[in-house]
């Protein structure tokens, strides 16, 4: 039974492919177009008649899939990620001229590739939803704060006159950019507030790690100790006042291979590197099966697989 | 937390910062061995074919502009003292081109040079690397505008540049793991010089692409800056900074000695009861 049905989802899978690619390759040329940059930008008519469009029918298709049953839901999903990974695995592995495959393209080039540009602008078009939808949870837990007034709902505070105060006067500079108060607030806001504030969140984890290495680091074992040898090596060697420990040494010749900053290259450029290329091996197999799994929707509780 | 955790932390929190701040406030010069990652970057700017353009990523902002900040400023230096044009261009942070428009616009001042011939910015370009391969295949219709709205077919330094084949070199200022989308798309496709400036934790990962080639050249972190501004000859904010650095992984090791040296006598006495 399970291999009958692992059998007809293999042979569903080969006729949305075919389906699929005969219509990626028919309608290339309306796709190309429809995913174009409008010219003219905000200037022009036709960009906001655009935006309305997309936010139509954008609004309509979400309020249908959200009407959908899970179940409905999870083919859909798995159909939509077969058809994009379809997408880039055609495009990738097959030739980029073929007089036999493509016979009937003008230059016998691949059909999928002009389609990589507008696929781009969808990826980015998607990308632009991701940002939506982390601002509207981000919004939505903040006025839940502050609706409660619950404890510290004076940084949810911040947050909503952060969030917008930095969205106006963002935008109001961009698009009014020689208007004097407006770059005075954006400046204000941007290079006097944000750049010192991020730099100094940055700045504190200095602290932490001083004391992560008062506290943690511990030569519990042979291999600890080896580690901190290293590490302590690569400090040094990687700092002036440290490479003058060692500054007696000639620069060339055998000795030289003594001084610190030279055992330090070497520990990064061979010692590490070999580790890494072990890790990066094992890391993008790993990667490559994952894949392998998502996109044949082998890997379980994935797609809404927890919802009854 | 007991108390002698809570006040060791605060003892440690206080030793670092007044062992950074009298370095900060009255510097010392210490003199800088140039690594060889370092020293190969700056041959590859060096030697970029006459007519063709250096681009500088600005793929940083504020958070690591202690380390990327000092990295740009000594490659841009470079490329006005050299007269070599430059175009800025960020791919992961939209803060990033106008930090590394604003050192470009005050190190041309200094060198004379002037904005749209000697260097441009292409400010912030989405779309990660969907938008890379779009722009190495036609840069004029990826850009279109540079950072300050002005149409790129208006600079005089975009005259004849069309693809990727027109850029010398491209060196990916970051602290992000942006370095493979070059690798990937650019080099690996087109050939194209890749260098990489990154902060000191990103340094290790970039090694093995540096031993295979695929990197001329790689800045690591502030002590990457230092070798930088040592080759070109103009020791600046990262030197300036190599003195709080220098003290601070000195006293960083002397705590992991100390933390080390507390844990066994209190296992011994431990041991001994």
């Amino acid at each position: 039974m399970e291999t009958r049905r692992a059998l007809f989802a293999y042979l569903a899978y080969l006729l949305i492919g075919i389906v699929t690619s005969a219509l990626l390759v028919a309608l290339s040329q309306p796709i190309q177009r429809l995913f174009a940059p409008i010219s003219g930008g905000v200037h022009s008519p036709r960009f906001w008649l655009a935006i309305a469009i997309s936010v139509i029918a954008w609004g309509a298709l979400f309020g249908l899939l959200h009407r959908l049953p899970s179940r409905a839901k999870k083919r859909l999903i798995v159909i939509v990620t077969f058809v994009s990974g379809l997408f880039w695995v055609l495009e990738f592995f097959l030739p980029a001229h073929s007089a036999v495959l493509f016979f009937w393209r003008p230059a016998h080039g691949n059909p999928f590739t002009p389609l990589k540009q507008p696929v781009g602008y969808a990826l980015q078009v998607i990308a632009g939803f991701t940002f939506f939808l982390a601002s509207l949870n981000l919004m939505r837990l903040h006025a839940g704060h502050l609706a409660r007034l619950r404890a510290g709902w004076y940084n949810s505070l911040a947050f909503f006159v952060a969030f917008f105060a930095m969205a106006a006067f963002g935008l109001w500079a961009y698009y009014d950019g020689k208007n004097p108060v407006a770059i005075r607030w954006n400046t204000w806001l941007f290079t006097d507030m944000y750049v010192p504030l991020t730099g100094t969140m940055f700045s504190v984890t200095a602290f932490y790690m001083a004391t992560a290495a008062f506290r943690a680091f511990r030569i519990r074992t042979a291999e600890a100790g080896v580690m901190m040898l290293a590490a302590v090596v690569v400090m040094v060697g990687q700092v002036p006042l440290g490479m003058w420990f060692t500054s007696s040494l000639p620069l060339q010749g055998p000795a030289s291979n003594l001084r610190i900053e030279v055992i330090a290259n070497w520990l990064l450029g061979v010692v590490n590197s070999a580790a890494l290329r072990g890790v990066l091996f094992g890391l993008l197999v790993g990667g490559l099966a994952m894949s392998l799994r998502m996109w044949l929707n082998l890997e379980r509780g994935a797609f809404f697989d927890q919802e009854t | 937390m007991s108390s002698s955790q809570y006040w060791s932390r605060r003892i440690i929190w206080l030793l670092l910062a007044v062992v950074v701040a009298i370095f900060v406030i009255r510097p010392i010069h210490l003199r800088m061995y140039v690594s060889p990652p370092a020293y190969s970057l700056y041959q590859a700017v060096e030697h970029i074919p006459k007519g063709k353009l250096l681009v500088i990523t600005a793929d940083w902002e504020a958070g690591t502009k202690g380390e990327n900040e000092p990295q740009a400023a000594a490659l841009m230096r470079h490329a006005l003292k050299r007269r070599i044009p430059f175009a800025l261009l960020g791919i992961n942070y939209p803060a990033g081109p106008t930090l590394s428009g604003n050192i470009a616009k005050r190190l041309a001042a200094e060198y004379g040079r002037r904005y749209g011939v000697d260097w441009v910015n292409w400010g912030f370009l989405p779309g990660g690397s969907q938008a890379v391969i779009a722009w190495a295949r036609d840069i004029p219709r990826t850009v279109i505008k540079d950072a300050y709205g002005t149409p790129l077919n208006r600079l005089p330094i975009m005259k004849g540049v069309r693809d990727i084949k027109d850029i010398g070199l491209l060196i990916d200022v970051t602290p992000s793991s942006t370095v493979p989308i070059f690798i990937d798309y650019i080099y690996g496709i087109y050939r194209t010089p890749i260098g990489y400036a990154c902060t000191g934790v990103m340094a290790p990962e970039a090694f093995p692409y540096l031993d295979s080639g695929q990197l001329v050249g790689l800045l690591k972190g502030l002590t990457g800056a230092a070798e930088y501004e040592t080759l070109v000859g103009h020791p600046d904010q990262a030197m300036r900074r190599m003195a709080p650095q220098s003290f601070a992984h000195l006293l960083v090791i002397a705590l992991i000695i100390v933390g080390n040296v507390v844990y066994f006598r209190s296992r011994r006495r431990r041991d001994d009861a």
